[in-house]
């Protein structure tokens, strides 16, 4: 699905991310963990296409296209999506308005036919129930005045109504209340099939038992430092990150 | 005063003279009284410049030295030349001025028996209708502003509209003003004047559009009484040509427990000045009002208004925004005033602008004069750019950049014209708005 080479990347001069390599596969679900400022935030903006960034060296590949030379609308159609650490409030932009827009101009690239105004609303609906948010949230403005659970949901939302095909959720599950956290991670495992793929970026090992990752990854210092399995989470979560900054610290 | 102001002044007075000779039988009408009566105020008054304070901003050079001669041909238009401006289901009372003279043929107003009157004003100065001579330059006050005088002693005509008490009109009232001025210049004067009587409903919607290019000012008035629990809504969209010099002055009166809301979209014009006067004259009135506006090229919008609370327990909530590019220049000036007596008072204004160019510039001039102790009174102007942030977000989920800055343009605009409740009328808007931004902007 993606495939991360080598990548540096740069701001203002600072490197941030100092060669990562990362494979993901179709059907897999990857963690990556890791203390603030190691650069997780980075990475999914990278992805997404983020202007503020130097990419210094290295390449990424998704779906066979090299993403680099892609505008970030492009690689959205091509089915990478970013649930936002920090989604944006758009005041006077209604949801609903911005998804119709957002769904049709992603079936208009793959030359598919838009929906009309009754079949997005039953669309709607349906993925509304998924996260179990109310249907009157398609009136607000875009995230304006949500409380920081809802504004994680409505990223889980969207998620959901442009089934794409990679899914990097940057600390969704941070500020959630325990149910808000079962209800996001039900959403995820709803929408996971063989041929979509999830990259979880999250401080907490408790949203990965709901959420069951194939591979996690520690990040740290722009570099990926140690991967393994969920119980990487665990010893993490159990002992911090103070090994793993020994460890490097003594390479 | 400089000569080319006192030039002018004598054109206009020169005018009047001759036109009172071409007058005869209605020289004795009452409405010739106060004509002359607004000539002699015009008479002893100056026209403003840059060092007039309340004109700071906006430079009438432009338009004084252009002393543009009255219109005297009236275009022969047909309802075919003027239909891509209806708006299918809108109003059942539709009064058509082109270059501020009305043309029946082109209007439809209904007949009613219970009392309402829609009618050219005109006319009812010539039949001496009691309501209009009740109300006429009552409110707008000619002898303090000399637009004002002027388009008193020159009234022509406007629409007159007369809602009798307890009377809820559920469709609105349309006046659609056009201008052809095929390229000749031309100054017209519109009056209009709305009377809502005790506990009636009524919208009324005022638009202004073009057929032709050319030159012209538009002195225009309406004046509005607001009666107790009366409620009247004024929408207007103004799509003049660019090349257009336009002064308006609105004036409402609201008595007790009565409400105006009023929303105002300029897109045309080169000088536009919105001059707004609400007098909360009853106790527990109140007003809403609100302003959008488009500056590109080298278009300068200035709106200029002035709350007056006069009594306990009123509120008023104004926001005015607009999007400047190119060279475009806004200007709002808000004068809050608070009487001694009018506690309670609650009075929000809010003046936000959006700049898309280097050179667009916005000058905000916040004004309270509160005497009251009582009072909750805010202001604010911000001016700001398109946020990156929202831009990224919009395409992180397929949306083009461009699509991207337009739908954030509009959203910037959609908080005014949510306000409109008639949907196709805020779909149309929308669209104008749309259409300009990508255009333009
Ligand atoms: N646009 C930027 N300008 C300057 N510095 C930046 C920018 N973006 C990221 N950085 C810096 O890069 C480093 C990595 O930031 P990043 O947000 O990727 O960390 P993170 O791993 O997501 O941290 P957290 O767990 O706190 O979310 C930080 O030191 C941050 O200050
Ligand atoms: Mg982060």
């Amino acid at each position: 699905m993606i495939e991360i080479k080598n990548l540096k990347v740069s701001v203002e001069g600072n490197e941030i991310l100092k060669g990562i390599n990362l494979s993901v596969k179709a059907g897999e679900i990857h963690a990556i963990m890791g203390p603030n400022g190691s650069g997780k935030s980075t990475l999914a903006n990278v992805l997404a296409g983020r202007e503020d960034y130097d990419i210094t060296e290295g390449s990424i590949t998704f779906m066979g296209n090299d993403l680099i030379e892609m505008a970030p609308e492009d690689r959205a159609r091509e089915g990478l999506f970013l649930a936002f650490q920090y989604p944006v409030e758009i005041p006077g932009v209604r949801m609903a308005n911005f998804l119709k827009h957002a769904v049709n101009e992603v079936r208009k690239y793959h030359g598919q036919k838009t929906y009309d105004a009754r079949e997005f609303l039953q669309k709607m609906r349906e993925k509304l129930k998924l996260v179990e948010m109310d249907e009157k949230f398609l009136s607000r403005s875009v995230n304006d005045g949500f409380s920081g659970g809802e504004k994680k949901r409505n990223e889980i939302f969207q998620m959901a109504m442009l089934e794409p095909h990679l899914s990097i959720l940057d600390e969704t599950d941070s500020g959630l209340d325990i149910d808000a956290l079962k209800i996001v991670a039900n959403g995820v495992n709803k929408l996971r099939t063989k041929e979509n793929a999830f990259i979880v970026v999250t401080h907490y090992q408790r949203l990965l038992n709901y959420i069951v990752p194939d591979v996690v990854h520690v990040l740290y210092q722009g570099k990926i430092v140690e991967s393994g399995d969920k119980e990487l989470a665990m010893h993490l979560e159990e002992h911090g990150y103070d090994w793993v900054k020994e460890e490097s610290a003594t390479v | 005063m400089n000569a080319q102001d006192s030039n002018l002044k004598d054109s206009y007075i020169k005018l009047f003279n001759r036109h009172e000779t071409e007058l005869n039988g209605s020289r004795e009408k009452p409405v010739h009284a106060l004509r002359k009566d607004a000539l002699s105020n015009f008479k002893r008054m100056e026209f403003p410049s840059t060092r007039t304070e309340d004109w700071k901003y906006t430079d009438l050079t432009p338009v004084l030295k252009r002393n543009f001669p009255f219109q005297s041909k009236q275009p022969k238009i047909r309802s075919s030349d003027i239909y891509t401006y209806d708006i299918p289901g809108l109003a059942e009372n539709t009064l058509v001025f082109i270059n501020g003279i009305f043309y029946e043929s082109l209007s439809s107003i209904q007949k009613s028996s219970n009392g309402i009157i829609i009618s050219p004003l005109q006319l009812l100065l010539q039949n001496g209708n009691r309501f209009v001579y009740d109300h006429l330059a009552k409110y707008a006050e000619y002898h303090k502003e000399i637009f004002t005088a002027l388009n008193t002693a020159f009234i022509q005509d406007g629409a007159f509209i007369y809602i009798p008490s307890e009377t809820r009109l559920k469709k609105p009232i349309q006046i659609l003003n056009i201008s052809d001025p095929k390229g000749m210049p031309f100054q017209s004067f519109h009056r209009n004047l709305i009377v809502s009587e005790r506990g009636s409903q009524v919208t009324v919607i005022e638009r202004q559009h073009h057929l032709s290019q050319g030159e012209y000012l538009h002195n225009s008035v309406t004046e509005i009484v607001v009666g107790d629990e009366a409620h009247t809504t004024l929408i207007t969209l103004q799509e003049e040509t660019r090349d257009s010099f336009l002064i308006k002055r609105t004036q409402a009166k609201l008595n007790r427990n009565s409400r105006f809301n009023h929303l105002a979209v300029d897109l045309g014009g080169n000088i536009v000045r919105n001059n707004l006067g609400i007098s909360l004259n009853g106790e527990n009135s109140e007003t809403h009002l609100f302003g959008f506006y488009l500056a590109s090229g080298n278009q300068h919008v200035d709106n200029h208004t002035n709350i007056d609370h006069l009594q306990p327990h009123c509120d008023s909530n104004e926001l005015y925004k607009g999007i400047l590019n190119d060279r475009g220049r806004g200007v709002f000036s808000g004068t809050i005033y608070v009487a001694r007596d009018a506690q309670k008072t609650n009075a929000f204004q809010s003046n936000r602008s959006l700049l898309l160019s280097d050179e667009a510039e916005v000058d905000s001039k916040p004004q309270l004069k509160i005497f009251a102790d009582d009072v909750k009174c805010t202001h604010g102007a911000t001016i700001g750019q398109i946020d990156d942030e929202a831009v990224f977000y919009l395409q992180q989920r397929g949306i083009s950049k461009a699509d991207a800055f337009t739908l954030l343009r509009s959203a910037f605009a959609g908080e005014i014209i949510e306000n409109i409740e008639i949907s196709e009328l805020r779909e149309y808007i929308h669209l104008k708005i749309k259409d300009r931004l990508i255009e333009e902007f």
